[in-house]
């Protein structure tokens, strides 16, 4: 396209470098303020402030390379301003001696018309032939200047476009993008290695301002590449000492990191904490925003939809809020652990697991997958039941971690909502490609350590279709309690390729779990009842279980599978330590 | 592990000086070109800047807003333990 020297207004631009002079502005003040928090929190000693020491300490740097940015940013247009108003003034000039030269040339092309008629005739005399000639030579001279101004103005569009070019060039930048200016371009075509080299160079605000298919590229990387990858960042690395480049990538894709198969459990934590907080600010947000909206509804339809926005928002924050308290929710352990939140997805539900125990270092480690009705605004329920197995191997010195595996969306309690998704296999269909992706990646990082599947109700249904599908995880012990019924696909035991499979089933209040098997469809098996290849847990004596839950009430009376002092806690810890 | 030592003072200190900085990040507010450039090239150029610019910013805002939250929860974690050691106290009272 051919550039216009006249188009375009200087003085917009010189005006929006000073909107970007403000924001730089703005920008030094926000760091400024970041390291006055930082200097605050100087009297703030342990871990907790170990882990907010290291994302802090990337802000200001950050904010300034930015600001850097936006200098060379304003450097630019500020030349391509000055550039443009002297064209401009250039192209005025000679458009004005383009129009009298056309004026002149039109009016000397007339007379010298009249002229040469003149001096054409039979009465004409000297003078007449030397009007005409006069008036030739004037509109070969108007010819000349109207050819050298139209040469002034192609030269002068050359310019334009030349400026435009350096302008263009200039935005595009290292300096201005802080990032070379064909990465975004060239990324999609580099090789693995190659793209994780270059993505690990690129500093965290950079990194985070890439095109989403940057993270879809490092989320679809297998484990082992990225396992690779990582550990030469500057080794696997630990929460407390590990590089600046593995911080950066934790800071800038939490949700790709997070969730990133071959990353060490501890950086997972690190990041998938920063997106949980993120989630649960922005649900914060919109329930108020929600409750307000309701507040305010008028009409009956009006308050309908107002409220069924605000029942969702609710769910959704008691959710993230109760899966964020999983960090500190008070568990009876023998040994206090790390505790990990090994993913997050924010999705509808949002989903997640959360470990008590070090995912990186124990010697066995149990999923405990929860059965019909969960949800993460159950986690600290199921934490604390999980903690109750970690306590009993504990007490016998077993270095041990549970995770509370909330990963798939379970079917809704049949019971309190009436959908019976739970008699049917759909949810557990689903449920078992993710939980086979979460114990693979286990596996790819911890070839190591003995790893067991601890399931509840509908949780045993989804686990046993997970574990006859991946016949390499290894599985030492599969362990259902109060099963809702194994699938008819997997007939015994061995069909699990788990080492051994075990199965409690109590005289429950209320029959759900026999319910659940009885009315499933197609119809499921009985894993404490004539399965072969199960050994049945105990789960009566003195402290016998009689409800379906996990742990009851505290002073109701009623015993779950994992309550203190039921035979089945003692079983389940004893076939789930190394 | 390390023990955890910190005044609430510090941690509503430090929460509300990032809130602060999480509102001034967001309210850098990146301005348009309004077609000032008259030339495409360079409107494209600077749009790419222009988003660049914003997510580099959404992050400081995101990370700063992160943080505050962050020692937010800590305080109610060093609350909830003080709740607990309270209780504990009158129970054995």
């Amino acid at each position: 396209m051919t550039a216009d020297p006249l188009a375009g207004d200087p003085a917009a631009v010189t005006k929006l470098s000073r909107a970007l002079a403000d924001r730089q502005d703005d920008l030094r003040t926000g760091a400024t303020t970041v390291a006055r928090a930082a200097d605050d929190a100087a009297d703030w000693e342990g871990a907790s402030k170990d882990r907010f020491s290291a994302t802090v300490g990337t802000i200001a740097p950050a904010a300034q390379r930015i600001i850097g940015r936006l200098d060379a940013a304003i450097d630019v247009l500020g030349t391509y301003a000055d550039e443009v108003r002297q064209i401009q003034d250039e192209a005025e000039r000679i458009r004005a001696s383009q129009l009298t030269t056309a004026m002149d040339s039109a009016l000397t092309a007339l007379s010298l018309s009249t002229a040469k008629l003149a001096a054409a005739a039979k009465d004409a005399t000297d003078a007449d032939a030397r009007q005409a000639r006069r008036l030739q030579s004037d509109a070969d001279d108007l010819a000349a200047t109207a050819s050298r101004l139209d040469a002034e103005w192609d030269a002068l569009v050359r310019r334009r476009a030349t400026a435009e070019r350096a302008a263009s060039a200039g935005l595009s930048d290292t300096e201005v993008l802080g990032v070379a200016p064909s990465y975004s371009g060239t990324l999609g075509r580099m090789s693995d290695a190659d793209f994780l080299a270059a993505v690990a160079a690129m500093p965290p605000e950079v990194l985070a301002a890439q095109d989403p298919s940057v993270a879809d590229r490092l989320a679809g990387m297998p484990a082992e590449t990225v396992q690779a990858w990582w550990d030469g960042l500057g080794g696997r690395g630990t929460a407390g000492e590990h590089s600046a480049a593995q911080d950066a990538l934790i800071t800038a894709l939490p949700a790709v990191i997070g969730n990133l198969n071959g990353v060490p459990y501890w950086a997972r934590d690190q990041a998938n904490r920063l997106s949980a907080q993120r989630a649960y600010a922005q649900a914060s947000g919109a329930l108020r925003d929600a409750q307000d909206k309701y507040g305010k509804a008028v009409g009956r339809a009006a308050q309908a939809a107002a409220q069924r926005e605000l029942i969702s928002a609710q769910e959704r924050y008691d959710q993230l809020k109760n899966f964020s308290a999983g960090a500190r929710t008070q568990l009876d352990l023998v040994d206090q652990v790390p505790r990990q939140m090994i993913t997050f997805h924010d999705g509808a539900p949002p989903l997640g697991a959360f470990s008590v125990g070090d995912l990186d270092t124990a010697d066995g480690v149990s999923f405990l997958v929860p059965g019909m009705g969960s949800s993460l605004a159950d986690t600290t329920q199921y934490m604390r039941a999980g903690a109750n197995v970690l306590a009993t191997q504990q007490q016998v010195g077993a270095d041990t971690a549970i995770v509370s595996w909330i990963g798939y969306e379970a079917p809704p309690n049949a019971a309190s909502t009436g959908n019976l998704g739970v008699l049917g296999e759909t949810y557990a269909d689903r449920g078992a490609s993710k939980l086979a992706s979460d114990l693979v990646a286990f596996r790819a990082v911890r070839p190591d350590a003995q790893l067991n599947v601890i399931a509840h109700s509908y949780g045993s249904t989804t686990t046993a279709l997970t574990l006859a599908r991946n016949p390499d995880l290894g599985v030492h012990s599969f362990v259902t309690l109060g099963s809702a019924g194994i699938p008819s696909s997997v007939p015994d035991a061995a069909a699990t390729h788990a080492d051994h499979m075990y199965a409690a089933q109590a005289a429950e209040k209320g029959d759900i779990a026999y319910i659940g098997r009885k009315y499933s469809f197609p119809h499921r098996l009985d894993p404490a009842d004539g399965f072969d290849g199960v050994t049945r847990i105990d789960t009566t004596g003195t402290h016998r279980v009689n409800i379906h839950g996990l742990t009851a009430g505290q002073g109701s009376g009623d015993r779950g599978y994992l309550d203190i002092g039921t035979p089945t806690l003692s079983d389940v810890a004893e076939v789930t330590q190394p | 592990m390390a023990d955890l030592l910190v005044s609430y003072s510090t941690l509503d200190g430090v929460y509300n000086a990032l809130e602060s900085a999480t509102k001034t990040f967001e309210g850098a507010s990146m301005p348009a070109d309004g077609g000032a450039f008259g030339a495409d090239d360079v409107t494209g150029a600077f749009a790419t800047f222009r988003t660049a610019q914003e997510r580099s910013a959404a992050w400081l805002g995101d990370t700063s807003r992160t943080l505050g939250q962050y020692a937010h929860d800590t305080k109610s974690l060093v609350q909830d333990a003080d709740d607990g050691l309270a209780g504990k106290a009158e129970g054995a009272g």
